[in-house]
């Protein structure tokens, strides 16, 4: 009951502010299970000025989609909020896309870690991961795989975190050796961490602190914070996620 | 006095003490990454001083920056300082890359709608050619750094962005980053010594020119101290306007393991390589690099001197070397002077003899950066 005091709240608060993406977008709907879903082409036809909830310190990203590219603005204590990686010593960030490996390792940094961010050529990138000794790897499956020579010839690492919005997790079990835990984050750029599951055949994937994730055709996602962008019943193109009953 | 290896050691001292040793305050330091150009990468961990950040909002109060940085680390630390700066002064940031100047990127810098442009010259040149004349009108800063400034690249920068104060920045990343910054009466080249930073000229010839020596704080109590950064240039004397009284002026890169140029880079080991197998009529050469502006685009320009015991050849013969020379030099992992000739990039090589012998200022240097064209 508190919470869906605190979601109607939430959503006035979007209604009553000054920039007009939601309200718009909206109409005059205010309950949450009746507000109209909003997509990434919403985002790729809305300028960020339109959709900027607040203003604060910030990276600028840009994400690349077939169908265009947009901005996505967050804000570096949001990016801290997000449950991307695990606490490490030397945390390294190799990530494919330039924007999101910034942006990881600025989470590093809201979390009190210093973090080696790798650079695009894969020889420097694990050079430098030898030198700095790194416990710890954000990274994605792309990358991951092009890690693998050295992860294998190095200790065990104290987590991996693989980032990305789908996952074959059976090509990824044999990552299990290399670190003492490694799990599944599924993100997408413009709306951070959704849900987490430790490495499985058949991961359990576990909602994260402050998401709603409604099982649709689609994966439907709302981040219970003021975001730069708010993400509210957003429709993404993930599947729904086979063991999250959905429920709010 | 420290060469480059002595500074990749002090690197592992650095990353050392970090494991013993973790910062309590993570956000003061960072992992800085060389690019491996000129042998190993060097591996760091670096400080930065207090004023670090406010230098990068600058007395304009820019709010919204691009940064147009290729090193990822270099990157990262940019943001980094942007994040670090003071609180009531909102700062933000977008981070390019390479991969996103393409068709978009014009709407999306319209719809941020910048106030401050920060990085490598050749970068934010090629940014410049996705910025409409209404956002480029509005930015109010521009900080170049990375690499020497020619005038075509000054003049084309402040053609396309009328109301921005220029400022450039000499940076090393092996040495962390800023190192002396351009203040308002230098002209292009000319800086003066961050805070902590201390410059000097070694072994300068008669006019003064020689090997810079930088001696910083780096890490914790580490230092690099006199540290030959592989730069030539003199320190200009008598006391700025602005009230400071050291005055470095940047005249190129010497030793000349590489020169970056119109974003590339011309590696003299590489020259070496082709000049071995390709030119047969010469006893020495040297090769002379700089940009040029060609029908406003931007372009990389390089000469090849030849000394063949003080004949003179025919014209069709330097065409001939120049040809040759060109399909056989690799300007990146995969494409030669010939490729990036035919892509706009580069103009055509351009092959000169010498009648007199190629003086030896410097021991064996063979490429050389040129700053005016």
């Amino acid at each position: 009951m508190e919470d869906q005091e605190n979601l109607d709240t939430f959503i006035q608060r979007i209604h009553q502010h000054d920039a007009p993406f939601y309200r718009e977008h909206w109409g005059g709907v205010q309950k949450f299970a009746e507000l109209p879903v909003v997509t990434r082409e919403d985002f790729l036809k809305t300028p960020l000025s339109l959709r900027r909830y607040k203003d604060e310190k910030a990276l600028i990203k840009i994400v690349h989609d077939p169908a265009g590219a947009f901005l996505s603005e967050w804000s570096f204590v949001d990016i801290g909020r997000e449950a991307y990686g695990l606490p490490a010593r030397r945390p390294m960030v190799f990530l494919e896309n330039p924007h999101e490996a910034i942006e990881k390792s600025m989470w590093c940094y809201e979390h009190g870690m210093l973090p080696l961010v790798g650079e695009k050529t894969l020889e420097i990138a694990t050079y430098a991961a030898e030198k700095y000794k790194i416990d710890s790897l954000i990274t994605d499956t792309s990358s991951l795989i092009k890690l693998e020579p050295y992860v294998r010839g190095r200790g065990p690492l104290d987590s991996i975190s693989i980032l990305g919005e789908r996952f074959e997790p059976k090509e990824l079990l044999h990552f299990g050796q290399y670190a003492r835990q490694v799990r599944l984050v599924l993100a997408l750029p413009e709306t951070g961490a959704i849900a987490a599951a430790a490495l499985a055949a058949e991961p359990r994937w576990e909602a994260l602190p402050d998401c709603i994730l409604e099982n649709t055709e689609t994966l439907l996602v709302t981040k219970k914070r003021l975001l730069v962008t708010p993400i509210v019943r957003y429709q993404t193109t993930l599947p729904p996620l086979n063991n999250y009953d959905g429920a709010l | 006095m420290m060469e480059r290896s002595d500074v990749a050691a002090l690197g592992e001292r650095s990353l050392a003490e970090l494991i013993v040793a973790p910062p309590e305050e993570a956000r003061l330091y960072i992992i800085r990454v060389t690019s491996g150009t000129t042998g190993a990468p060097i591996v760091i961990a670096t400080g930065y001083d207090s004023a670090a950040p406010l230098r990068l909002a600058g007395d304009e109060r820019v709010e919204r920056m691009v940064a147009c940085i290729g090193s990822m680390s270099a990157r990262l630390a940019n943001v980094l300082l942007a994040r670090s700066g003071p609180h009531e002064r909102v700062l933000q940031t977008l981070a390019l890359d390479p991969q996103d100047l393409v068709g978009d990127l014009e709407g999306l810098l319209a719809d941020y709608h910048p106030e401050g442009l920060h990085g490598f010259c050749s970068f934010v040149v090629r940014t410049l050619a996705y910025m409409s004349k209404e956002a480029a009108a509005d930015i109010r800063v521009v900080k170049l750094t990375g690499e020497l400034l020619s005038e075509s690249t000054e003049s084309l920068i402040r053609g396309c962005l009328p109301a921005a104060r220029h400022n450039q920045i000499y940076i090393a990343a092996e040495a962390g980053g800023s190192l002396a910054e351009r203040c308002a009466y230098l002209p292009r080249n000319c800086f003066h010594p961050t805070p902590e930073v201390s410059l000097e000229i070694h072994n300068p010839d008669a006019d003064g020119i020689g090997d810079i020596l930088v001696s910083k704080p780096l890490f914790r109590s580490m230092r690099i101290d006199r540290y030959r950064i592989g730069d030539v240039g003199k320190i200009r004397q008598g006391t700025c306007p602005c009230g400071k009284e050291a005055t470095l002026e940047l005249l190129g890169r010497k030793g000349s393991d590489y020169v970056k140029v119109a974003g590339a880079i011309i590696r003299r080991e590489e020259f070496d390589r082709v000049a071995s197998l390709v030119l047969r009529h010469m006893d020495d050469y040297r090769v002379e690099v700089s940009e040029t502006l060609e029908k406003g685009v931007l372009k990389g320009k390089v000469v090849l001197k030849l000394y063949w015991g003080g004949r003179s050849v025919t014209l069709a013969l330097c065409e001939e070397i120049a040809k040759e020379f060109s399909h056989a030099v690799f300007i990146t992992p995969t494409q030669t002077l010939a490729d990036l000739v035919e892509q706009g990039l580069f103009l055509p090589l351009k092959v000169e003899y010498s009648l007199e012998q190629f003086l030896e200022k410097h021991k064996n240097i063979k490429l050389f950066s040129l700053p005016q064209l």
